[in-house]
C-alpha cells in the first residue's frame, strides 16, 4: 500500500516540484507557489461544487431556519421539509463532501513530497534517495538551495513572519467559508470557536514545520480564498458586496463612518 | 476577531492554551531521528546510539561503563513539550577518540570533548550548523566538518583553533575530512558535489574537483597518490591525490554514500542500487557485484580475505573477496546504514534499532547485544 501510494502520488509530486525548481532558477519557494496554485486549479473541478453547494446552502439560511422554527416541535417534518427545500433547489446537502475526500489525498502527497524534497538532514536525504535516485537530472539538483529571503525552507521561520501569514489567511479563508447566518446558537458558537482556534492551530504546527511547508499553507489559503471570491461573486455581486457578506461587521462599520462623514459636510 | 472574543468568554481557556503551547514549545525544533555512529579504541566500544547519546561499552562484554549526556535524554516538559538534553537532539557521527577524550559532533552543532573514563564534559567548540561527520584526531589535532559549510583544525586538548580560518567549502560537509599527514594535506568533499585538498598545515585550498554531477556525502578513502570516493551522481571517482585529475569513473546504478574500502588493489563499495561492488584499483574494472537485500550505504569492513556488509535489509554478510560469495550471514533487528567495525576478535554493527550487535566475525554468531532486550524497555 505505502509502495504503491509512493508510486502513484509522492513520485510524480517530487519530480514535478523538482523539475520546477530547475525551471524557476533554482528557487524553490517560488517552485512551491507555482506547483500550489497548479494543484488547486487542477482539484478546481473537484472542490468547486462544494464551493458552490456551501454558497447555496448560504442563500438558503432564511428560508432553512423558517423552516426549522415552523417544525421545531416536530423534527421529522422539520427533516422531510429541509429535503424537500434541498430537492426543490438542486441541492445534495452531501454533494460537496465527495470531491473534497477526492481531493484529499491529492493534497496529502503534495503536502508529503514537500517536506521529503526539504531534506537537510542524512536520514531524509536518505529517504529521498528512493524517489530521484534513478534520475541524473534530478539527482544532480540535490541538495536544493533552501534558502529564499530570510529563510531556510527546510527549517521553520526564525521571525514567525509565515505562522502569522498562515494564522491571518486560514481565519480570512474560514470566514469566507462559513456562513454568517448559522442555524442554531449552537452552530454559530461552534462555528465561531472554529473560526479561531483552527488558524491558531495551524499557525501553531507552521511554528514547528520548515517554512517551505507553510509557504505551501499561505499559498494554498489565498488559493482558497480568491475562489470563494469568485464563486460568490457569480451572480453579479460584486467584490464589494461579497466583502460586506463576509464581514458585515466591518461594512456596517464602514457605513457608519460613510453617515458621519456625510454628516459632517 | 476581538468582539467575537468579547463576546464569547468560553473561548479564552482554548486561546490561552494555545498561547501557552506556543511559548512553551513552538520555538524549539522537534529533532530529527539519526543513524548510530560506532568507534572501538583500547579495549572500549564508543557509540552514539540512535537516543542522541554517546555510550562507552566494554569491547568483549558489552558492559556499560558511562553514558554522555549522563541525565535522562528528556524530561516530558509542560503540556508534553520536552526539554532539551544536553546534546539536544541526535548524533549522526561516530565518536573519534584521541588521547584521553572522546569527540564527538552533535546536532545542535557542537562538537564535545568527553573524558574517556568517566564520561564527563570537558569542553565543547560551537559551529554554526548541524554536524553529521565524525571529527578526525591526528596527534594532538581534531579535524571537524559542519553543516555551516566549515571545516576546522582544533587543539584536541582545549578545542581552540590551529588554523587562521576554517576552511570555507561553500557547501555543507557531510564527510569527514581525510587526513593524510605524509603528503600534507587534508581531503574534503561537499554537498555541493566537489572535493578540495586543503593544507594541512594552514587549511589553504590547493586544488578542487568538480567533475561528480551529485553530492559526496561521504568520506573519500586514499591508497598511496590515488583518491576514491562515491557520489549521487552514481558513480566511484578516483582522482590523483597530488594533483586532482581524474583516474578513472565507475557507474553505479544508485546514489553511492558510502566510504570506499580499499585493500591489495581492490576498491570495495555499496550502492543504493542495493549492490556492493568490487573494483580494480587502477582502472576501475569492475571484478565483481554482491545484490544485497536492501541499500548498502556506509556499513562495510575488511579484514583476512573477507568482507564484511551491513544492508538496510537488516542483515550482515560476510562474503568471500575472492568471489563476492556469501560465506555466512547474521540477522539483527534493526536496518545497518553506518559503517561496521572490525577488531581481531570482534565484528561490530550498530543499526537503526537502537543496539548494538558485537558478532564472532568468523561465523556471525553474536557474542552480545547492547542495550538488552529488558534494559531497553
Amino acid at each position: 500500500m505505502g509502495q504503491l501510494w509512493n508510486t502513484v502520488f509522492i513520485q510524480p509530486m517530487i519530480c514535478a516540484s523538482l523539475w520546477l525548481y530547475q525551471l524557476l532558477g533554482h528557487n524553490f519557494a517560488l517552485a512551491i507557489a507555482v506547483l500550489t496554485v497548479a494543484v488547486r486549479l487542477l482539484t478546481l473541478p473537484l472542490t468547486l461544487p462544494a464551493q458552490k453547494s456551501a454558497k447555496k446552502q448560504q442563500e438558503l439560511q432564511p428560508k432553512i431556519q423558517e423552516l426549522q422554527k415552523k417544525y421545531a416541535k416536530d423534527k421529522e417534518r422539520q427533516t422531510q421539509e429541509l429535503m424537500k427545500l434541498y430537492k426543490e433547489e438542486g441541492i445534495n446537502p452531501m454533494g460537496g463532501c465527495l470531491p473534497l475526500l477526492i481531493q484529499l489525498p491529492i493534497i496529502m502527497a503534495f503536502y508529503q513530497s514537500i517536506a521529503k524534497v526539504l531534506a537537510d538532514t542524512p536520514l531524509a536525504l536518505f529517504s529521498l534517495g528512493d524517489f530521484v535516485a534513478g534520475n541524473a537530472n534530478l539527482t544532480a539538483m540535490i541538495p536544493l538551495t533552501s534558502k529564499f529571503l530570510w529563510l531556510n525552507l527546510a527549517r521553520p521561520d526564525p521571525w514567525y513572519v509565515l505562522p502569522v501569514l498562515v494564522v491571518f489567511t486560514s481565519w480570512f479563508q474560514q470566514k469566507m467559508m462559513t456562513p454568517n447566518t448559522p442555524t442554531d446558537p449552537q452552530a454559530a458558537s461552534m462555528n465561531q470557536t472554529m473560526q479561531i482556534t483552527m488558524p491558531l492551530m495551524f499557525g501553531f504546527l507552521t511554528m514547528q514545520w520548515p517554512s517551505g511547508l507553510a509557504i505551501y499553507f499561505v499559498v494554498t489559503n489565498i488559493v482558497s480564498i480568491i475562489i470563494q471570491f469568485v464563486v460568490d461573486m457569480q451572480g453579479g455581486k460584486s467584490f464589494r458586496d461579497v466583502f460586506q457578506t463576509v464581514f458585515p461587521q466591518l461594512a456596517s462599520g464602514t457605513g457608519t463612518q460613510d453617515k458621519r462623514r456625510k454628516g459632517k459636510r | 476577531m476581538i468582539k467575537v472574543l468579547k463576546k464569547k468568554w468560553g473561548l479564552l481557556p482554548t486561546i490561552v492554551v494555545a498561547v501557552l503551547f506556543m511559548s512553551s514549545c513552538g520555538s524549539r525544533t522537534l529533532p530529527a531521528a539519526s543513524w548510530p555512529g560506532l568507534t572501538v579504541s583500547e579495549g572500549m566500544v564508543y557509540v552514539a546510539l540512535t537516543d542522541g547519546k554517546v555510550h562507552a561499552l566494554n569491547a568483549d562484554t558489552g558492559d556499560q561503563k558511562w553514558v554522555f549526556p549522563a541525565e535522562t535524554g528528556k524530561s516530558s516538559g509542560f503540556l508534553g513539550c520536552s526539554a532539551p538534553s544536553a546534546t539536544e537532539g541526535p548524533i549522526y557521527a561516530a565518536p573519534a577518540v584521541g588521547s584521553d577524550l572522546v569527540y564527538v559532533g552533535s546536532y545542535n552543532g557542537n562538537l564535545y570533548a568527553i573524558n574517556t573514563v568517566a564520561g564527563i564534559q570537558q569542553w565543547n567548540f560551537p559551529t554554526r550548523d548541524r554536524i553529521f561527520a565524525a571529527p578526525v584526531v591526528i596527534s594532538d589535532t581534531v579535524y571537524l566538518a559542519s553543516s555551516d559549510r566549515h571545516v576546522y583544525a582544533l587543539d584536541a586538548a582545549t578545542g581552540e583553533e590551529r588554523w587562521p580560518e576554517p576552511f570555507d567549502a561553500g557547501d555543507w560537509v557531510w564527510a569527514s575530512p581525510v587526513v593524510d599527514q605524509e603528503s600534507g594535506a587534508v581531503y574534503v568533499a561537499t554537498m555541493g558535489h566537489k572535493v578540495y585538498r586543503l593544507r594541512l598545515s594552514d587549511g589553504t585550498q590547493e586544488w578542487e574537483f568538480s567533475q561528480a554531477q551529485g553530492a559526496v556525502a561521504a568520506a573519500p578513502a586514499l591508497a598511496g597518490d590515488l583518491l576514491v570516493f562515491g557520489s549521487f551522481d552514481g558513480k566511484i571517482y578516483a582522482v590523483e591525490a597530488s594533483t586532482g585529475k581524474q583516474r578513472w569513473a565507475f557507474q553505479t546504478g544508485g546514489w553511492v554514500w558510502g566510504t570506499p574500502v580499499i585493500a591489495d588493489g581492490v576498491v570495495y563499495i555499496g550502492s543504493q542500487d542495493h549492490n556492493v561492488y568490487a573494483l580494480d584499483v587502477e582502472d576501475g574494472t569492475k571484478l565483481w557485484d554482491f545484490p544485497a537485500g536492501g541499500v548498502v550505504r556506509d556499513a562495510l569492513a575488511y579484514g583476512e580475505g573477507t568482507l564484511y556488509v551491513g544492508s538496510e535489509d537488516q542483515m550482515v554478510y560476510a562474503l568471500d573477496v575472492q568471489t563476492g560469495e556469501p560465506k555466512w550471514t547474521a540477522t539483527t533487528e534493526g536496518r545497518i546504514l553506518s559503517p561496521l567495525v572490525l577488531t581481531e576478535k570482534t565484528l561490530y554493527a550498530a543499526a537503526m534499532d537502537g543496539r548494538v550487535y558485537a558478532l564472532d566475525p568468523a561465523d556471525g554468531t553474536q557474542r552480545w547485544l547492547y542495550p538488552l532486550p529488558e534494559q531497553k524497555e
